[in-house]
């Protein structure tokens, strides 16, 4: 259980919905940069959003597989 | 009570809801104005880390051999042009450019401008004065008056007062004059001056200019029509080098007003990027209703084509600072500038050339060479072929009899101490001393119509003559630059649609 939130939330429901968090920043990146080319790179680092994306995926995998 | 994965799913939502929010904002920028500011204060190794992990909205500055940085230092310029891009989410109608700086320049580089890309065709920028040498420290053993912004320098007593000297200029024009030439100006806005010719003296000419050389890419004329209308004709060549359709333009202006153009569109069948030169394509462009006069002649094309034969009913034609003549052949050509600046793109290119009598070899493709001809008047240009692009702040022709300015002279590097002015009068604020002898200048111009791609505009700081390679002229330090872009907010946008 992580305790940081008010309520009690398991690691494997946090693991996918941090997975679904960055796809649909990233997803809302990339769209912002092919209407408005560069604003959003101005405020946030594309390669960070990318590194924590795969570091949600492989926990939220990582959770699956422990859970089997 | 919602189960964790409804709230827990809320949180996100509404945080990404809040990102696009965010973004939305920026983009219109409600307030009507956007500033962008870099610090070059900062350790080097620090910036370049990029602990932010964002994009700057002023790019990194380019070409890269012409910039350094210290460890903890400011931007060294040690070259020019340097180019940096400018990040604006939206068009905006003006823009102020606050620059803090220490120069460290010579008598060989006096001036000191920043200014942004207005016509990429043309690759024209609109350049505005940040230092200057001369003004700051005053032209020596000159007498200096002073009127809000504007600098007169006389070289001896004759006029009391810059509006004096204003009201003498506008009335009578250069009559206080001993020479023809005898004032330069600098960052002026001249249309309510009197022009620099009495053009009467040239209605009745014979009418007719062939330019007996094949110019490549974009240029510019001034043509003199005697006896009004236009008749234009000549051949287009496409190369067929870049990937582009080749469509080209001619613009005829009087002062800064377009009056009329044409454009030749590329029908020709050969492929872009097929390197297959086509043949040459005639054109002919007849235009009534204009009379008799000066304009300016603008052909803007891809340098993909080459236009030859031009033959036009003007008494006058001369090209306008920057010619570009290619052809087997020798060419011989006339400037009324004192320099000259010549530049090859391919080996092929590579010559000697002569310049009022001193030679001026070109060994690398690419590098900007100058060449000073320590005379004022009418210079002879002689090349064994063509291919170099020339360029300096006069006009070309094939001939002394078709070469005309109109333009008062400007106040450039090579102006002192030969060129004979007895007054030089300049738009321009002096900059404002700082801590540690830095100084901070400030340009605004309108941007409505500086060219954006890719919501970036293109900034250019310039020092004539500044030049890495040779290490001539000194240096600048840059230690900060903000660029503050203003325009009508989103509740003027709102009054003026709903017509308040």
């Amino acid at each position: 259980m992580i305790k940081a939130f008010p309520f009690k939330i398991n690691k494997r429901l946090a693991a996918g919905e941090s997975f679904y968090f960055f796809s649909l920043v990233l997803f809302v990146g990339a769209l912002t940069e092919i209407i408005f080319p560069g604003l959003f790179r101005l405020y946030f680092n594309f390669a960070f959003l990318a590194a924590a994306w795969l570091a949600s995926l492989i926990f939220s995998l990582l959770c699956t597989t422990a859970k089997k | 009570m919602l189960a964790p994965i409804f709230k827990i799913r809320f949180i996100w939502l509404t945080l990404v809801f809040f990102l696009i929010l965010f973004l939305a904002w920026q983009y219109i920028s409600p307030s009507g104005s956007w500033t962008c500011r870099q610090s070059f204060d900062s350790p080097a190794a620090l910036s370049a880390l990029n602990l932010s992990g964002a994009s700057s909205c002023l790019g990194q500055a380019s070409p890269a051999e012409r910039t350094a940085r210290g460890a903890s230092g400011p931007l060294l310029v040690l070259g020019e042009p340097v180019y940096f891009s400018v990040f604006s989410p939206r068009p905006f109608s003006n823009v102020r450019v606050e620059i803090t700086y220490r120069p460290h320049l010579s008598s060989s580089t006096p001036i000191f401008e920043a200014g942004f890309l207005a016509d990429k065709q043309l690759w024209r920028y609109r350049l505005r004065p940040v230092y200057n040498l001369w003004l700051e420290r005053g032209l020596a053993g000159w007498e200096e008056l002073d009127s809000d912004s504007l600098r007169l320098f006389q070289r001896e007593h004759k006029f009391d007062s810059v509006p004096q000297f204003l009201d003498a200029w506008r009335n009578r024009g250069l009559d206080f004059c001993s020479t023809p030439r005898c004032l330069a100006v600098y960052n002026l806005s001249l249309e309510n001056m009197p022009p620099a010719l009495d053009l009467q003296d040239f209605i009745g000419a014979s009418s007719s200019e062939n330019f007996p050389y094949q110019l490549r890419g974009a240029h510019q004329f001034y043509i003199f029509l005697p006896a009004g209308g236009l008749e234009l004709s000549g051949f287009l060549t496409d190369l067929n080098e870049n990937k582009e359709a080749d469509a080209a333009e001619f613009s005829i202006f009087s002062g800064q007003k377009r009056l009329d153009s044409a454009i030749i569109p590329d029908s020709r069948p050969q492929k872009e990027e097929s390197y297959e030169i086509g043949s040459p394509q005639a054109f002919n462009i007849v235009r009534t209703g204009l009379p008799a006069g000066l304009y300016r002649l603008e052909f803007r094309a891809s340098d993909d084509l080459i236009l030859s034969g031009l033959k036009i009913n003007a008494s006058y034609l001369s090209v306008i600072n920057k010619i570009w003549a290619v052809g087997d052949g020798p060419i011989s050509l006339v400037t009324d500038a004192a320099y000259l600046q010549a530049k090859a793109l391919s080996p092929a290119s590579l010559q000697r050339l002569e310049f009022g009598g001193r030679g001026l070899s070109l060994d690398e493709i690419y590098r900007q060479y100058e060449i000073d001809g320590k005379k004022s008047g009418i210079l002879k240009i002689d090349m064994p072929a063509g291919g170099l692009i020339l360029a300096n702040n006069g006009m070309f022709a094939a001939s002394a009899s078709s070469l005309l300015n109109p333009d008062y002279p400007r106040l450039d590097r090579f102006a002192f101490p030969d060129d004979g002015f007895d007054f030089v009068l300049a738009d321009y604020a002096a900059a404002l001393p700082l801590e540690d002898s830095w100084l901070k200048s400030a340009i605004t111009m309108p941007a409505a119509d500086l060219y954006r791609e890719d919501n970036r505009y293109s900034l250019m700081l310039s020092v004539p003559g500044l030049d890495a390679g040779g290490g001539q002229g000194g240096f600048l330090e840059i230690k900060d630059i903000e660029i503050k872009f203003s325009g009508a907010g989103l509740l003027d946008k709102i009054k003026d649609y709903l017509g308040l």
